[in-house]
């Protein structure tokens, strides 16, 4: 459908051209919801092909669902309780749905013990911060205290097993990341008198995100054509978050690529050379080794059945605060050995990479189509 | 269903770039277009959902059952006893995943292009409608028109192999997709 994308191009539109933008969102909204994915699921049923464990627990039985203070709607459902841990007699899930101008997002943790409520509180943190928690049978509302000493009460959500009765309930609720933070529930019977209060200081608070002040930024540092047709480019990825710069190199193969990809790094302690190899898997198998170099006015070679062989330089703007030069090369057979060599050819460092290339190999037996 | 036009999504100005009168026309032609484009699909609801139901029928019926023996993510990724999967457990798993997902794209595919079978007169106008729109930024009129060729592409879009290639796939122990997949 024809919803998004035009809204940068409205960056300083007219409001008639932004409301305009705003239907047009939510016509694709009606169509997209209108015809759903379900077909495609239900397709996948008649062709025999089991249900996943995603599909299996939207298909498991709703026990329940409310509205959190945030605007979410959440959804209790049943949970299977193949591989949890013994001891639980009743597992639920809980999903939390955030409708946007481009359709429902869904989230939820893992599956919840019911019965028996051994399990604390559990806080999530998002776009907002959401509270769950299993609570007994004969609790029917919750109050959330807050840190500014205002308090939401909302319902629970009663668990009854198929035919069964009433084994526990869930309580759900959404509060935006604060100050001011969840303090505290209190959980009431049916009469209002309370039946415990669970402290919810030491489930940890959601603070409001400090925006990034820079970035991403990314700028094209390198492109090729790798053994095999395949097309790669190498960019660099600038963000700078409370001040502190960043850049890293990442590798982002053309359009046609083979998903096959098998990235190693070298370790995170600082090298003189950092390097990422990432190579793919046969018919058209190849390897890309590329990372920043620390050691000024050095060079980096690779030993491969040609001999030694210089990798590529790209210098990088010094505004962009990267560790060093990128260096990289593209090989039909990767190589076995990493050096970094001063200017008057004193050997720096030198690595090999057997083992990285036994582990390539290796992956690469199971990848291939027998 | 994915969006006929997703390509739009990267339609983005150069920041503080100044929008000129001719950029104001051509955002409003895009939209304007936009917007009959969605009414009609609306419209047609019906005529699709009747497409997509058929072709569910016909794909269902040919090769019903046809992916049962499908490995689960159980059997797919199974850790050894102790420590982490070994490098060719990690390949066989991303080599299943991507046959997976090939397939599911197939299939989705094909139900995207039934959906849209009354829609193409539409797309048509659509097309012709955006195509030839010209912003001052020559990397937004590069996207909208590539949109617009997208479009027409996906619509185009035949699906005349999926059974056999379901069939294909499962003769070969769910291990093998045809070469073209």
């Amino acid at each position: 459908m024809p919803q998004l994308g035009a809204a940068a191009l409205l960056r300083e539109e007219s409001a008639a051209d932004r409301a305009l933008l705003r239907r047009v969102d939510a016509l694709g909204l009606r169509f997209e919801e209108a015809l759903g994915a379900a077909s495609e699921s239900s397709l996948e049923r008649a062709l025999g092909r089991p249900e996943d464990s995603f599909e299996a627990n939207q298909h498991a039985r709703v026990l329940g669902q409310g509205a959190t203070a945030t605007g979410e709607t959440y959804i209790v459902r049943e949970a299977k309780d193949e591989g949890l841990e013994p001891g639980c007699r009743v597992w639920v899930s809980v999903e939390y749905r955030t409708r946007t101008r481009f359709g429902s997002t869904g989230s939820g943790g893992g599956p919840m013990c019911v019965a028996p409520t051994e399990h604390g509180p559990s806080a999530s943190c998002g776009e907002t911060e959401t509270i769950t928690v299993a609570v007994p049978a004969r609790v029917r509302s919750v109050a959330l205290r807050l840190s500014d000493g205002r308090t939401i009460t909302s319902g629970v959500v009663r668990v009854a097993p198929a035919g069964g009765t009433v084994v526990g309930a869930v309580y759900a609720q959404a509060i935006p990341p604060g100050p001011p933070y969840a303090v505290s529930l209190t959980e009431r019977d049916r009469r209002g008198r309370t039946v415990q209060v669970v402290n919810l200081r030491r489930v940890g608070r959601c603070k409001k995100e400090r925006s990034v002040e820079r970035g991403p930024t990314f700028i094209p540092l390198a492109r090729g054509t790798a053994p095999g047709g395949h097309r790669f480019t190498l960019q660099g990825v600038a963000t700078g978050i409370r001040g502190a710069p960043n850049f890293s190199v990442t590798l982002s193969e053309g359009p046609h690529a083979e998903e096959a990809e098998l990235s190693f790094a070298s370790p995170l302690t600082p090298k003189l050379f950092g390097w990422s190899l990432a190579s793919e898997c046969p018919p058209n198998a190849y390897s890309v080794i590329y990372g920043l170099l620390r050691a000024p006015g050095a060079t980096v070679l690779v030993r491969t059945a040609a001999g030694l062989v210089p990798l590529t330089r790209v210098a990088i703007a010094p505004r962009l605060h990267a560790a060093g030069p990128l260096f990289y090369g593209v090989f039909a057979q990767p190589p076995t050995e990493v050096l970094v060599r001063r200017a008057d050819g004193m050997t720096l460092s030198a690595e090999s990479l057997a083992a990285t290339n036994r582990e390539r190999a290796e992956f690469c037996e199971g990848y291939v189509e027998p | 269903m994915t969006c006929v036009l997703a390509l739009l999504c990267a339609a983005a100005p150069a920041a503080g770039a100044p929008l000129t009168a001719s950029d104001r026309a051509a955002t409003r032609a895009l939209l304007l277009a936009q917007e009959r484009l969605a009414r009609t699909l609306l419209d047609n609801l019906p005529s699709s959902r009747n497409a997509v139901a058929s072709y569910h029928a016909t794909l269902g019926q040919e090769c019903a059952g046809v992916l049962a023996g499908v490995p689960s993510e159980q059997q797919l990724f199974r850790a050894p006893a102790a420590g982490l999967p070994t490098p060719r457990a990690r390949g066989e798993h991303q080599r299943a995943e991507r046959q997976v997902s090939a397939i599911e794209a197939e299939i989705s595919q094909g139900l995207q292009a039934a959906a849209y079978t009354p829609d193409r007169a539409a797309v048509d106008t659509y097309v012709a409608a955006t195509a030839t729109l010209t912003f001052s930024d020559p990397g937004i009129t590069a996207v909208v028109r590539k949109s617009a060729s997208s479009a027409a592409e996906e619509l185009a879009f035949m699906a005349p192999g999926v059974c056999s290639d379901l069939r294909f796939w499962a003769r070969s122990g769910y291990g093998s997709l045809p070469p073209e997949t």
